[in-house]
């Protein structure tokens, strides 16, 4: 640590070069950090699909019938079943867009504990036909109380007897899913009876069914006892466990892993050109001044940690200003995205660790070079120079 | 000695001695082909995606779907209502006089991808016929059609590649076995090259549907669709609504589009931002290597202005070497890459389409390089301009 100041003064020998270079190295990190983030953000998503769940649809993309629900309850080992819809709808503006997923109260509760609203909440939504639960998040950004009338504006699969697609209704509270990267989309839940008696087509059908199983390890053949039963019906079913159906979706968005890795990388490898050409460029510059300082009595190690440790400082130090910048900005990002009902974006500490790892390896390998020239550097030759 | 003449003697000295700053230069030639690299990849993939989905429409045709419907899986016109659409005014007739139109219902079947991985969804659609009027377009290129009342499907060219349905594979849905027996292919990038086509009637059967997502018709010419759309808003026994096509089309890929386009651009920014504190590092490194050349050449005098000129053509020199890289990078690696996205909306099929690297993304791209180069240029060059002759002379070792 008492080199510190040396190792500080070093680095500040040419201001401008060195603003540069840190300016450059904090973009890179940025653009890691906010690529990385968007990627283990939409990864998350997948992981926090449970094992012991079971979605079923329809693989022709249409609806499914509700009086499939008796049957698929009796499927040995099926220890619970919910189902709901869902339409898309916008409150005052279409730049409000909003999910509105009409579920069984106590049914859907049971089966997804992460939803967390209070037991008054619970009742109220239970006992008001038209009433509504509503995310925290949502709440809060359209300044939403418990106990307004919203109307909401539906514009995909919202179409109501009375040839209208406007709904009303009655907020009666609000839940959170703590820690869930899909915490802040702008969801609404509300009862199924309502939204079934009061939509113009397609009465009596559902999205998806939800089924827990007891065993996890039987998913797959609990999956396949499903779809049997409705194999030579009108209405087939594909079922699939809640984390494969949520692989499927993340993977058809496209090649995501592909483009974060290639622009990454084109980033990271420019940077090492660059850190590198510049740090040898400063080791030139002071050829004679470590020769004076071996003079000094400095050894050839402690010439060589001093290139190392400048390298190091100022990699780390602009990597980590970088990734903090993308963190910043992941959640304005994130604040945007979840408006429109993707998945909120943030950066995870285990992607701010890597970064780190990393600026750790590109310091590394750009102040090797002139590292072990500094060590190998002869006092007599280079101060023959002059 | 003319100002000119000075310019060229001082560029062309520079631009000699670039070879001894090979390391600096580099720094600068392949930053800037990172940042022109990323950026034309990601428009080539916004350019290529684009072309595809507008391919299935064209201007001289008219889709028509259930009131209030904005995509074709969201539609629902009644098999009845069929013949009452047909008869509008607006639709061309063939020899025989029959509306040159088809009603066409789509399904969804899951497929297999190649390699394994999970299934994706792929658009089934119920055609009356693929060498028809309607869609002069498209084209059976192997097999034979499908027959009628019989479970045969003829695929998109793209899903023969991606999902290997050759001619001869089956597919198991809706309670049958479905055999390929023909591959189709539009003259230009299409949507249709993503989905499987089958008899019309025989979907309908299958799925026990009797109503159809939607009816594609000729136009008669030009106002036509203003008389089509008239007739059907004036007929209260229907609720239909008709657009143009292209226009259509067009709408389904704008949201990814900008997406893709916006991060184009915003990680090609950065990029660039970073490039160009490189570009700057650089160039203030050969301006100080230079100095006593500098300082010689104004001693002997060389106006400043040429000074400047020759360190903005060093820069301007590299960056293009730069943007050409990148260019030429991203055409060898993705130009004719076969990517695949989902189709936008709320149908949700991957669609296939091919990376287009354009001429004018390329053009774009060496912009681009210029600006960089240009920004990161200047301030050096001042610099070399301001050079105090006397002191830079008095350095000499």
């Amino acid at each position: 640590m008492k080199f510190f100041g040396l190792v500080w003064t070093g680095l500040w020998r040419k201001k401008a070069r060195t603003i540069f270079t840190v300016l450059s190295i904090v973009i890179a990190f940025l653009l890691f950090g906010m690529l990385q983030g968007i990627d283990t953000s939409f990864k998350q998503l997948v992981d926090q699909g449970r094992l012991n769940v079971l979605i079923t649809t329809n693989p022709a993309g249409l609806q499914l019938p509700l009086a499939d629900l008796s049957r698929i309850q009796s499927v040995h080992g099926v220890t619970q079943v919910t189902y709901r819809s869902l339409f898309v709808g916008d409150y005052q503006s279409p730049r409000n867009i909003v999910v509105v997923l009409p579920v069984d109260a106590d049914s859907f509760f049971a089966e997804n504990s992460m939803f967390s609203v209070s037991p008054a909440e619970r009742a109220a939504f239970l006992h008001t036909r038209t009433g509504v639960l509503v995310a925290q998040s949502l709440a809060q950004r359209l300044a939403w109380k418990v106990g307004d009338q919203i109307p909401i504006h539906g514009l995909l699969n919202a179409q109501k007897k009375d040839g209208t697609a406007d709904w009303t209704f009655q907020i009666v509270g609000t839940y959170d899913i703590p820690g869930n990267p899909v915490r802040d989309q702008p969801l609404l839940l509300m009862n199924y009876p309502y939204f079934d008696t009061a939509r113009a087509s397609d009465r009596g059908t559902v999205q998806l069914f939800q089924e827990t199983i007891a065993d996890a390890s039987q998913a797959a053949a609990m999956s396949n006892a499903i779809d049997n039963l409705f194999a030579n019906s009108p209405a087939p079913t594909h079922t699939d466990t809640e984390r494969a159906t949520a692989q499927g979706q993340l993977a058809q968005i496209g090649d995501l892993d592909f483009f974060v890795e290639a622009i990454v990388g084109a980033a990271f490898a420019t940077l090492l050109l660059l850190t590198g050409s510049t740090l040898m460029q400063a080791y030139r510059e002071r050829i004679h001044e470590f020769a004076v300082m071996k003079t000094l009595g400095f050894t050839d190690a402690g010439v060589s940690g001093l290139v190392l440790s400048e390298a190091m400082l100022l990699n780390v130090g602009a990597a980590v200003v970088g990734l903090l910048l993308a963190r910043a900005l992941l959640r304005v990002l994130g604040s945007v995205t979840a408006r429109v009902g993707a998945p909120g974006l943030h950066l995870p500490w285990i992607v701010f660790g890597v970064g780190v790892g990393i600026a750790v390896l590109l310091a590394l390998a750009s102040a090797l070079p002139p590292a072990w020239r500094a060590r190998r550097l002869s006092i007599i030759d280079a101060l023959a120079v002059r | 000695m003319s100002a000119l003449r000075q310019i060229f003697a001082v560029v062309g000295m520079n631009l000699r001695n670039l070879p001894q700053r090979t390391g600096a230069s580099l720094v600068i030639v392949i930053g800037i082909a990172g940042v022109v690299g990323v950026l034309v990849s990601v428009l080539a993939m916004a350019v290529g995606f684009a072309s595809t989905i507008a391919g299935a429409g064209s201007p001289d045709r008219a889709l028509i779907l259930s009131g209030g419907a904005l995509q074709e899986a969201m539609s629902n016109i009644p098999g009845d209502a069929v013949p009452n659409i047909l008869e509008a005014p607006g639709i061309a007739r063939d020899a025989q006089g029959r509306p040159i139109a088809a009603a066409e219902s789509l399904a969804q079947v899951q497929v297999q991808p190649k390699g394994g991985g999970k299934p994706s969804n792929v658009a089934l659609r119920g055609v009356a016929s693929v060498e028809s009027e309607l869609r002069p377009e498209i084209h059976l290129v192997a097999g034979r059609m499908f027959r009628p009342g019989l479970h045969e499907l003829i695929v998109g060219r793209s899903l023969e590649e991606r999902y290997g349905l050759n001619i001869g594979s089956h597919l198991q849905f809706q309670n049958g076995d479905w055999a390929v027996v023909g591959v189709f292919a539009s003259s230009r990038p299409s949507l249709l090259d993503s989905e499987i086509f089958t008899d019309s009637q025989t979907l309908l059967a299958a799925y026990q549907r009797t109503g159809f997502q939607s009816i594609t018709v000729r136009l008669a010419g030009p106002g036509a669709l203003e008389q089509l759309k008239h007739a059907l808003a004036a007929d209260p026994t229907l609720h239909v609504n008709a657009y143009q096509e292209s226009t259509y089309a067009a709408a389904q890929s704008r949201v990814l589009n900008t997406l893709l386009s916006w991060i184009g651009y915003f990680v090609g920014g950065m990029m660039a931002a970073g490039a160009l504190f490189g570009a700057l590092n650089s160039l203030y490194a050969s301006v100080s290597a230079r100095s006593l050349e500098i300082a010689t050449l104004r001693a002997i005098g060389f106006s400043p202005s040429s000074v400047v000129v020759s360190v903005l053509a060093e820069a301007l020199a590299l960056s293009v070497a730069g943007g050409l890289l990148g260019a030429l990078c991203a055409w060898t690696l993705f130009d004719g890459h076969v990517s695949s996205m989902l189709g936008g909306g709320v149908q949700q099929n991957p669609v296939a389409f091919t990376m287009q690297v354009t001429p004018s993304l390329v053009v774009l791209g060496i912009i681009w390089a210029c600006v960089i180069g240009f920004a990161g240029g200047l301030f050096p060059a001042i610099r070399a301009a301001r050079l105090p002759i006397a002191r830079a002379l008095n350095a000499v070792v």
